[in-house]
């Protein structure tokens, strides 16, 4: 067994428009590592999320997440890949608005009995679990069984980070979930993402142009130099 | 199924609150009114068909069934002829006969008919589920010129104990002879039945006899008399008569006896059967009723499709969202459908209980203004329109469904909105 949370191989991928977005030969991440990714706007970092988390299928090349392939031809075999082991935050916008807080942190559960597992072997009830990322994430207890559509964006990310630890799913990839936060949630909110994605040692996916947040990460990858597309020979 | 997803669904449901509680509305009145429809018409069907029970055979001269029924109980038309006095003793005493009363017809007051016939009849009359006539005021008649009213005549007229009134010869509401100089006293007055008793003007046979001394065809008699020697009023014929066996086995029998008698052309009918030759031609409009009230259902159904599917573009964030969190394309399209099938099932259930609440409060009322009866606990009926509804609006959301399912395959899970 290898030891990588993503490896990805001769991939390539074009979107009809703009053409020929991504073409990667080799990238890597280790287990539990926690890479921060750069790129201008436009570069294709969403794009390259959506193919390891297995939304947008692979068109040429491989990926593989926890060593199991984000194989093209099985979607099914995606979604229960993705069920059990991406968790994922995005920019805004992350939860079911009529959901509470707790119940979109416990919703992953509902689709993967592996992240169950997971939960009830650390003989917490779910409930329970997710009370306490939800506090681990700096959220006081009022606010759990708050509907998400009443939480301010800054509640909002921490929800979503807490859901997409909780079953301690092996990778985590964020789409610049800091980008709608000011200067000081944005801090909170790192160390904390941070610290429980090495808690669970899960590999940690991170992208953001704002490369001051670089130095909080183990590696710092521009996407552009891994990235041969768009480049002139 | 995923327990979950009902879950959600449900409170996907109550977020929407104003637009879910509008369809769910959509949904209960037409199946309100679906049931109301049904349960009228059976309750016009149940009270039709009971319009006379307690009565094995309707005998009168030869003729159809149908004819036979309608002027005999429902006091429409004219018979072609009459039963002769002897005939209708021969039957009366015949073996298995329990009771017999005759009736006669072809006078009027103010274009109500006139029913001659015995005290009897006031015993065995019976309609709906054996119910029998009783007196809101009064007595059964005993003597000529006394005369009982059904309660419309009453009503409508406006006649209480004591009112002295005129018949008519003929059956035209705007009747051109009098029976001149027999006055009769208005000595009891019905209950409702909600069957044409209600309609019928009731006096004894020897009053028949006796205000048609000395007419000629159609021509009055110059000096009326009074006669009221029992003998002398003895009819000489009668319109029809009811017949009670002593055992329903006897009664086919009786019937084939009748309709065979050497002496006379007549004809003996069951009610029952008759009844339902003649609703089978009127009750055609019942078919018409149902198709309209089905269409409304059919409405109220295609208001969850359209609920639904103009959700859907602001919902697609939600489903992205719960893609992302691991739930399959299946589980969007499940998802739909659960929302579909719990607003046909909430709104079918409310129009149930509404419906049940309706007819509880105005079951009474019908029952004594119009003799029909819509009580009832529900039964297969309902729970046939609840299956039927929750089914046929589970269907109805496989097409937003199948919209949100194919939006969640082509969104990805990009950030844009
Ligand atoms: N589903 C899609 N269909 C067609 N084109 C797409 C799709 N998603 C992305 N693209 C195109 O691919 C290119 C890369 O987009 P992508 O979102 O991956 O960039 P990004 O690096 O995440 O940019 P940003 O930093 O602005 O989020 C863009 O030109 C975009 O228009
Ligand atoms: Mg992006």
């Amino acid at each position: 067994m290898k030891n990588s949370a993503v490896s990805i191989s001769g991939l390539r991928h074009s979107w009809p428009g703009p053409g020929e977005i991504l073409a990667i030969d080799e990238f890597e991440i280790m287990r539990g590592e926690s890479v921060f990714l750069a790129g201008p706007s436009g570069s294709g970092k969403s794009t390259l999320l959506g193919l390891i988390a297995g939304v947008t299928p692979v068109q040429t090349g491989k990926i593989e997440v926890l060593d199991q392939a984000m194989d093209p031809a099985k979607p099914q075999a995606r979604d229960r890949l993705r069920a059990d082991q991406v968790g994922m935050v995005f920019q805004l916008f992350n939860l079911v608005p009529y959901l509470t807080a707790a119940e979109n942190v416990r919703l992953p559960l509902a689709f993967s009995a592996q992240r169950r597992a997971d939960v009830s072997a650390s003989g917490l009830a779910p409930k329970d679990e997710a009370t306490r990322l939800l506090g681990a994430l700096g959220l006081a207890s009022n606010i759990h069984d708050q509907r998400a559509a009443e939480l301010s964006v800054g509640q909002q990310q921490r929800v979503a980070a807490a859901r997409a630890l909780i079953g301690a799913p092996g990778l985590i990839v964020a789409d610049e979930p800091t980008s709608a936060l000011d200067e000081d949630s944005r801090d909170t909110f790192l160390d904390l993402l941070s610290n429980e994605a090495r808690r669970n040692e899960a590999a940690l996916l991170f992208v953001s142009h704002e490369q001051s947040l670089a130095s909080r990460f183990e590696r710092f990858v521009d996407l552009q130099s891994i990235n041969r597309a768009g480049v002139p020979a | 199924m995923n327990l979950v997803l009902v879950a959600i669904a449900w409170k996907s449901l109550i977020n929407r609150g104003m637009s879910a509680a509008l369809t769910i509305l959509a949904v209960t009145l037409a199946v309100t009114l679906f049931l109301s429809v049904e349960r009228i018409q059976a309750g016009v069907r149940t009270s039709f068909n009971s319009t006379i029970s307690g009565t094995d055979i309707i005998v009168g001269a030869r003729g159809g069934a149908i004819n036979l029924l309608l002027y005999s109980v429902f006091r429409l038309g004219d018979p072609t002829a009459n039963v002769s006095w002897e005939s209708f003793e021969r039957i009366a005493q015949a073996p298995g006969v329990d009771w017999a009363v005759p009736i006669s017809l072809g006078d009027s007051h103010r274009g109500y008919r006139v029913v001659g016939t015995t005290p009897e009849y006031f015993q065995r009359y019976r309609y709906g589920r054996d119910l029998p006539l009783s007196f809101r005021q009064g007595r059964a008649f005993e003597r000529t010129h006394e005369v009982v009213l059904g309660s419309d005549v009453a009503r409508r007229l406006d006649y209480e104990i004591g009112t002295q009134i005129l018949l008519s010869h003929g059956v035209g509401a705007v009747s051109f002879a009098e029976h001149g100089g027999h006055d009769f006293a208005v000595i009891g007055v019905l209950e409702p039945t909600g069957t044409p008793v209600d309609r019928s003007v009731h006096v004894s046979l020897e009053s028949i006899e006796a205000i048609h001394i000395g007419w000629d065809g159609g021509i009055a008699p110059r000096n009326p008399t009074i006669a009221t020697d029992d003998d002398a009023l003895r009819p000489e014929s009668v319109t029809a008569a009811f017949i009670g066996t002593v055992s329903p086995m006897r009664v086919l029998s009786l019937q084939r006896q009748i309709n065979s008698d050497p002496d006379e052309a007549l004809s003996a009918v069951m009610p029952g059967v008759a009844l339902t030759q003649l609703w089978q031609i009127i009750g055609v409009g019942e078919q018409a009723f149902r198709a309209v009230s089905a269409l409304v259902l059919l409405v109220g159904l295609i208001s969850i499709l359209t609920a639904l599917t103009s959700g859907l573009n602001e919902r697609r964030r939600e489903m992205a969202v719960l893609r992302a969190t691991g739930a399959r394309p299946a589980d969007v399209f499940s998802l739909l459908v659960l929302e579909a099938s719990g607003l046909a099932a909430i709104g079918a259930l409310v129009g149930i209980l509404l419906t049940q609440l309706a007819v509880a409060i105005v079951a009474s009322l019908m029952q004594s203004r119009f003799g029909l009866d819509l009580h009832g606990s529900p039964g297969s009926l309902e729970l046939g329109v609840f299956f039927t509804v929750t089914f046929a609006g589970a269907a109805a959301g496989t097409l937003p469904a199948w919209q949100a399912q194919r939006n969640v395959l082509s969104d990805g899970l990009t950030n844009k909105l």
